[in-house]
C-alpha cells in the first residue's frame, strides 16, 4: 500500500512535510511493501483554480491509499473521499516519522477540514 | 453613453453617487452590478416590471457512453473534473461553463445542462429606468448575470453602471461595457490605496476617467495629491459630514432632499455631458 505525503523538495534525503497539500510543490510517495519512496511533482501548484483537485487527482494517480497532511481543502478532500483515500494528521515534519507513526496507528484522522483557499492567502 | 462608476475599496460611495447622478439625470438607466449584494434598490424603491432568470451550462456526465479515457479531466484548465475510482466526477464550484470538456469528448457523453445562478430585475422608479442583478448565494462568479444585464441595456440612453467593490472578474467585464468611468475615491490611505487600483483596472482596460472625492475634508487629503500628481480630472469633492450619512442611512436620495447636494451632482452631471457628448 502507498501513503503520500506533500513535501518542500525533492530531495529524498531531507525530507520535510509541507504546510500545504494543494499548493505544495512535491509528493513523497512510500510503498510500505517495497518499502522504497519517490518523489512526484505537483502539476497542481502552478495551477491558477482548483490546485486542490488537481494535487488530489495526481494523489489519487500514484494509487496511494493514505495522504498524511497538515490541512487540505474541502474540494481536495471531496476527491480523495471519492477515491477511497483517508487522511491523517502529521506528529512531525518529517513524512518518515509520520509514516512509522502511522504503521504503529498512532495518526489521527483528519476530520476538521478548511474551506478552502481558492487561491487566496491565509487569513 | 454608458458611465461605469468603480472605486476599488467597498463602502466608498460608489451607489451614492451612482443613485444621485442617475436621479440628477432625470431619465437615466440606473443599473446595479454589484450583483453579490446589491443595494441600488434601497434608495430607487422601484417598480419591477420583469423578471429575468441567468442560467450558465454545466457538463453532466453520460456514464453509459463515457470510456474513461479522462481526456476531459485533462483538458479542464479550472480543474473541475476528476477521475476516480473508474468515473468523472465533476466540482460545479471550479467550472467556468467553457464547454471544453464536451468538445473534447470523442464519446460525445458530455451534455450541457443549464443551471439557474441569479436573476436581473428590470422596472423603473418614476423617470429613472432601474435594472438590478442577483447572484444566487450558493452561486461563485457573477460575470454570466453582468453579461445578462448589458444585452438588456438599450441604446442611446444615458446609463450609470454600479459596480461591485475591488477589481475583480465583475468589474472587469462592467467596465468593459462603458464608454466612461467615474472613480469614487474616499479621501483616506485605504482609500487612496484602492482609489490606485481602480484607476491601474481603467488604465490597462483603455477607459477614460474621473474622480469623484468622497468623505472630502477642509485639508487635502491623499486621493487629492494623487489626482494632482497623475494629473486625474476631478470632477467633483462630496464633503464629509453628520447629515450626508443620516439621509444615507434612510434610504433617502440627497439630491431630492437638499439644495446643496442638488448643486454639486448638477455640476457633475453637466460637466460629464459637455466632455462626453
Amino acid at each position: 500500500m502507498k501513503i503520500a505525503c506533500p513535501v518542500n523538495s525533492n530531495d529524498l534525503n531531507n525530507l520535510c512535510l509541507n504546510q500545504s497539500f494543494g499548493r505544495a510543490p512535491y509528493f513523497y510517495i512510500y510503498d510500505d511493501e517495497s518499502k522504497e519512496g519517490y518523489i512526484t511533482k505537483n502539476e497542481g501548484m502552478s495551477s491558477p483554480h482548483g490546485a486542490g483537485i488537481k494535487a488530489a487527482q495526481i494523489v489519487v494517480d500514484t494509487k496511494a491509499k493514505v495522504v498524511i497532511a497538515y490541512r487540505c481543502g474541502d474540494a481536495a478532500l471531496l476527491v480523495l473521499k471519492e477515491a477511497g483515500i483517508e487522511l491523517f494528521g502529521p506528529i512531525s515534519n518529517n513524512p518518515k516519522d509520520n509514516i512509522i507513526a502511522y504503521q504503529a496507528g498512532t495518526l489521527s484522522v483528519i476530520d476538521e477540514i478548511h474551506s478552502g483557499h481558492n487561491n487566496r492567502p491565509d487569513q | 453613453m454608458k458611465i461605469a462608476v468603480l472605486s476599488g475599496k467597498g463602502g466608498a460611495g460608489k451607489t451614492f453617487i451612482a443613485v444621485n447622478l442617475a436621479q440628477i439625470s432625470n431619465d437615466a438607466l440606473y443599473v446595479d452590478a454589484d450583483v453579490e449584494e446589491p443595494n441600488g434598490y434601497l434608495y430607487f424603491q422601484p417598480t419591477i416590471r420583469k423578471q429575468i432568470n441567468v442560467s450558465i451550462s454545466v457538463p453532466r456526465i453520460d456514464e453509459e457512453l463515457c470510456n474513461l479515457c479522462r481526456r476531459c479531466v485533462d483538458f479542464c484548465r479550472f480543474n473541475a473534473l476528476a477521475f476516480v475510482q473508474k468515473k468523472i466526477i465533476y466540482i460545479s464550484d471550479f467550472c467556468h461553463s467553457c464547454g471544453g470538456c464536451r468538445l473534447v469528448c470523442p464519446q460525445n457523453a458530455i451534455v450541457e445542462k443549464a443551471r439557474v445562478i441569479g436573476r436581473i430585475d428590470i422596472g423603473y422608479a418614476g423617470t429613472i429606468d432601474f435594472i438590478s442583478g442577483y447572484l444566487n448565494p450558493e452561486s461563485i462568479s457573477g460575470v454570466p448575470i453582468i453579461q445578462k444585464i448589458i444585452s438588456q441595456i438599450p441604446k442611446k440612453k444615458f446609463v450609470i453602471l454600479d459596480c461591485a467593490p475591488g477589481s475583480g472578474c465583475t468589474v472587469v467585464e462592467t467596465v468593459k461595457a462603458a464608454d466612461y468611468c467615474i472613480i469614487v475615491g474616499e479621501e483616506s490611505a485605504f482609500g487612496c490605496h484602492d482609489f490606485r487600483i481602480a484607476c491601474n483596472l481603467a488604465n490597462t482596460m483603455n477607459k477614460p476617467y474621473g474622480a469623484i472625492i468622497n468623505k472630502s475634508g477642509k485639508e487635502s487629503g491623499p486621493v487629492n495629491a494623487y489626482c494632482n500628481l497623475n494629473k486625474i480630472k476631478i470632477l467633483g469633492k462630496i464633503p464629509y459630514n453628520y447629515e450626508l450619512g443620516t439621509l444615507l442611512s434612510q434610504g433617502r436620495i440627497a439630491v431630492k432632499e437638499k439644495e446643496e447636494y442638488y448643486k454639486i451632482f448638477t455640476r457633475i452631471y453637466k460637466q460629464l455631458k459637455k466632455d462626453y457628448s
